[in-house]
Order: C-alpha cells, then structure tokens, then sequence
C-alpha cells in the first residue's frame, strides 16, 4: 500500500512539473550514473521463446541524455534488441515506448534520475518483436475518419488558396501537431478494452482537427459517422491520454468538444472568411487562365 | 524440361509409374525420347521412385489473395504476445478517480439492491436489525470507522460525479484544472463524509 501511494505521489510531482506555468526545478538528488536498464525482450514468432524481461547496465554518463541514446548504446553491447526510431527529434513518432510505466518519446524524454528504468512496449498491442509492436488496427482507425480536406461543389482542390482567418487557424493549433505516436490511444484503458470499435484518443484528436477546420465543407458527415456508442463515446474522460502526450497536446478536451458537436450541443461556427474566396470567377477547365499557379 | 526429358530416357526401362509422369511437365514429350538417347547423363539427379520436383524447375501457381482476418484473429493465428497494460501502466492521479467514480457507482447501486432485497425478503421489519446491531456493542470507533467506510462511496462518488458532469460541459478541463479539482474531490468528500459519520 504505501508503495502505491510513492507512485501516486512521483506521477503527480511529474505531472505537475510538466504542466505547471512555474518555471520547473531542477531534482536535488543526484543517482549514481551506472544504471539498469530493463527491457521488455520477445524473439519474434518464430523464436518460439516466451516475453521476459532482461537486465542491462549501462553506464549513462557515457551516452547522450535521451532514452533513444541509452537504447542505441544498449543495442551496441546486444545487437539483438530491437526497437523503432526514426527522426530522433519527436517529430515522426516512431520511438513510442512505455518508460517507467508512463507512454512517451523515447527520443526526447530524458533518462529518468532512478537506479532502474523499466522500459516495456506500448501497452495492450500485439508484440512483433522485442519492443515493435503491431500498430495496424491504429492506423485503420486513424484512416476511417477520412483525414483530408473535403470541399462541396470546388472542382478540383488545389487550383487557389483557400482563405482562412488566423482566428479560424489558431483553432487548429494543438491539433495539427499530432504525430500519431499513439502514446494517448495506448495509454487509454478504454482503448485497451474496446480498440476495434473505439477510435481512441489520437484518431479523435485528428477527427476533431478536421470537423472545426474552416475550409472543410463535410462537417455534417463526419460528424453523423462518428455517431454510435463506440467510436467516440467510449470516451470516459479517463484523461490518461492527455497526461501520456509526448508532445503536450491535449486529446481529451479535444474529444469533449467533439462530443458536444456530435450531440448537437454545440454547432461548429461559421468560417469567417469565405474559402472560396480567393477563387477567380468563372472556372476554366484546364486552369492555365488562373492568376496564381503558371 | 530438358533435364526430365533426358531422365526419362534412363527411366524407361522401368514402369511407367505415376511419379515419372509426374516429373515430365507433359505427356507429349514422351514421343521425343529417342532423339535424345544418344546425350551424356543428366546433370540433375532425381530421387527413384518419389514425384519430386526439380530444382530449377519454376511452378506457378495462380495467385489467391490472403484471406482477410481481422487484427485480432490474425494476430492470435500468428501467435504474438499481448504486450502487458494494466499490470505495468503507471497508476494516474486521473485513471484513479475514473475507475473510483466506476467503483463506487457499482458499490451504490449494490447498496440500492441489497437495501430494496433486504425490505422485500427479509422479516421482522427494520427494527429488528438495528437493535441486532445495537446489541453487538461496538465501540464508538468502531461505528465511526464503519460509517465512514458505508459512505465514502456515497461522498466521492457525488463530488466526482459532479466534477465528471463539469468535464462534460466543457470546463474544467486544462490538466491543470483536472488535478485541482481532483484534490478538491478528495477534500470535500473526507469533509463530508467524516461529517456525516458524526452524527
């Protein structure tokens, strides 16, 4: 018991920490640099080997700060571990790992000060291979709520400029960011028990982005799609989604407003400056008449 | 071809047996055997008896596609791991209060059907039970703590509802807001509770 209660006690120091506008301090304790590392391990298939976890030390002060640095470094010594990187800046979200029991960025979370640091795979996913896991059910979903531009009646996207209000933009800003790292979406238990019918966090983050985007003119469809007990409303406001963002983006109050739109109770306001607005009168077929594009 | 013609030169004295044709791609070279007697032995060698194919020999085969699995089925089917969720994920100030609000809701509606079971089967009425209770003889602490622990659900379930309702409408929603106000469900309800286990 008083050990659950240290846990309660280090997530809320993190949490505050990371999302409190004071200026963060620094942690007093300094932690001997000869840390142990362990590491979820699974041979793959074909391996016919059971999931355990292995202990590595490594010595931290000889590697750069990130976890992606102490996991490359790992992989030096034991070229068998296995896991995804790509960008190394936070940007791609290929490196989404459970640290410490917490989804994060491996490649930009800092190696926590403790003597060991537990390092698992995205929780409740199929497991590949050591760390890898199977995120093909995520991208479906995140392809579902058709995630580009639909206009009525425009001919083709792409001719002109569609005009766009920097009010009507910065309601896009905490929305477009999202990587698809899938840090939110695993760490929802909802998502855990319900992935193939709930969209989760990230997808509604998205979906969202899409219905409040000025210049998209099928709101009232993807609104009516997303209208069943399963897709968005298995949404408990269970809020670990937005705790577990590596990129401090905020699904959960993303996903109430899209609720509240998919309710009725709100309504996604007019655009404030026409679209269209840019778009020469008359269109020509070929477009080579158009002022902007030669 | 040219391999498993010029084999079956050496196969003839042998039965036709099925695995020969088996090796001949068609019947049809069968006729042009004898042009080919007069060649060295066959670089490929085949073992007696057995339709196998030969090595270089490419099979096609016409292409059908996978049969379509959904990501469970086929993950199962291919035997990989869930990876570990609930026994490792860190337990959230936020995850807490969310399961607690549906712990204790299914704790009250508990109380609701054990209270309307009780007054539908059990006999002798309600004051029976209560001096049953108050002949146990317990001691004031005693009932003070089990009155706390029949409604601390009661408590953190109305004053967590409430600040649930408040998620719904919208407020109250920046991480911030979420922790203080989960502290002040944690306030209110020792509050109330240990009022309430006064009287």
């Amino acid at each position: 018991m008083p050990k659950l209660s240290e846990q309660f006690y280090k997530i809320i120091r993190f949490s505050f920490r990371n999302y409190s506008s004071k200026t963060e301090t620094k942690p007093k304790k300094d932690v001997d640099p000869c840390r142990t590392f362990k590491i979820y391990r699974f041979g793959g298939i074909l391996s016919k080997e059971q999931p355990k976890i292995q202990s590595y030390e490594l010595d931290v002060s000889t590697c750069g700060k990130m976890v992606l640095d102490a996991l490359i470094k790992i992989k030096d010594k034991d070229p068998t571990l296995t896991f995804r990187r790509s960008c190394r800046e936070g940007i791609c979200g290929s490196c989404a790992i459970n640290l410490q029991g917490m989804n994060c960025l491996s490649c930009i979370t800092e190696i926590p000060p403790a003597k060991t640091i537990t390092i698992l795979p995205l929780p409740h996913m199929y497991v590949i291979r050591d760390l890898v896991v199977d995120m093909t059910h995520f991208f479906n979903g995140y392809d579902s709520i058709r995630p580009y531009l639909v206009r009525k009646n425009d001919g083709a996207i792409g001719k002109t400029q569609l005009a766009q209000s920097i009010k009507d933009n910065e309601k896009m800003v905490g929305l477009y960011e999202c990587v698809l790292c899938s840090c939110c979406s695993t760490s929802c238990p909802s998502y855990w028990w319900n992935g193939r019918r709930f969209l989760g966090p990230a997808t509604l983050l998205h979906a969202y982005r899409w219905v409040i985007d000025s210049r998209d003119d099928d709101t009232e469809q993807r609104l009516y799609e997303l209208r069943d007990s399963f897709k968005a409303f298995k949404c408990h406001t269970i809020m670990n989604c937005s705790l577990a963002c590596p990129k401090g983006l905020h699904p959960a109050k993303a996903i109430m407003n899209l609720k509240r739109l998919i309710s009725g109770l709100d309504k996604k306001p007019v655009p404030e400056i026409d679209p269209g607005k840019f778009k020469s009168g008359g269109d020509s077929g070929s477009g080579k008449n158009k002022k902007c594009c030669p | 071809m040219y391999c498993s013609m010029v084999n079956f030169q050496f196969r003839k004295a042998s039965a036709l047996s099925s695995s020969i044709t088996g090796l001949c791609r068609s019947r049809k070279t069968f006729g042009k055997i004898s042009k080919f007697s007069g060649l060295l032995s066959p670089v490929c060698q085949v073992a007696d008896g057995h339709a196998q194919r030969l090595k270089h020999q490419i099979t096609y085969k016409a292409y059908v596609p996978p049969c379509y699995q959904d990501h469970d089925h086929k993950n199962m089917a291919l035997k990989r791991p869930m990876s570990p969720h609930l026994t490792v994920y860190a337990p959230t100030l936020v995850a807490m209060t969310s399961i607690g609000q549906r712990i204790t809701g299914t704790l009250l509606a508990a109380y609701a059907l054990l209270l309307s079971g009780a007054t539908l089967f059990l006999p002798n009425g309600i004051e029976t039970y209560v001096s049953i209770i108050q002949s146990l003889d317990l001691s004031k602490t005693t009932i003070f703590i089990l009155k706390l622990l029949v409604g601390l659900p009661f408590g953190f379930h109305y004053f967590n509802g409430i600040r649930y309702c408040m998620f719904n409408l919208g407020k109250w929603l920046s991480l911030k807001d979420v922790y203080a106000t989960a502290y002040l469900t944690f306030v209110l309800t020792g509050v109330i509770v240990i009022f309430f286990a006064f009287l």
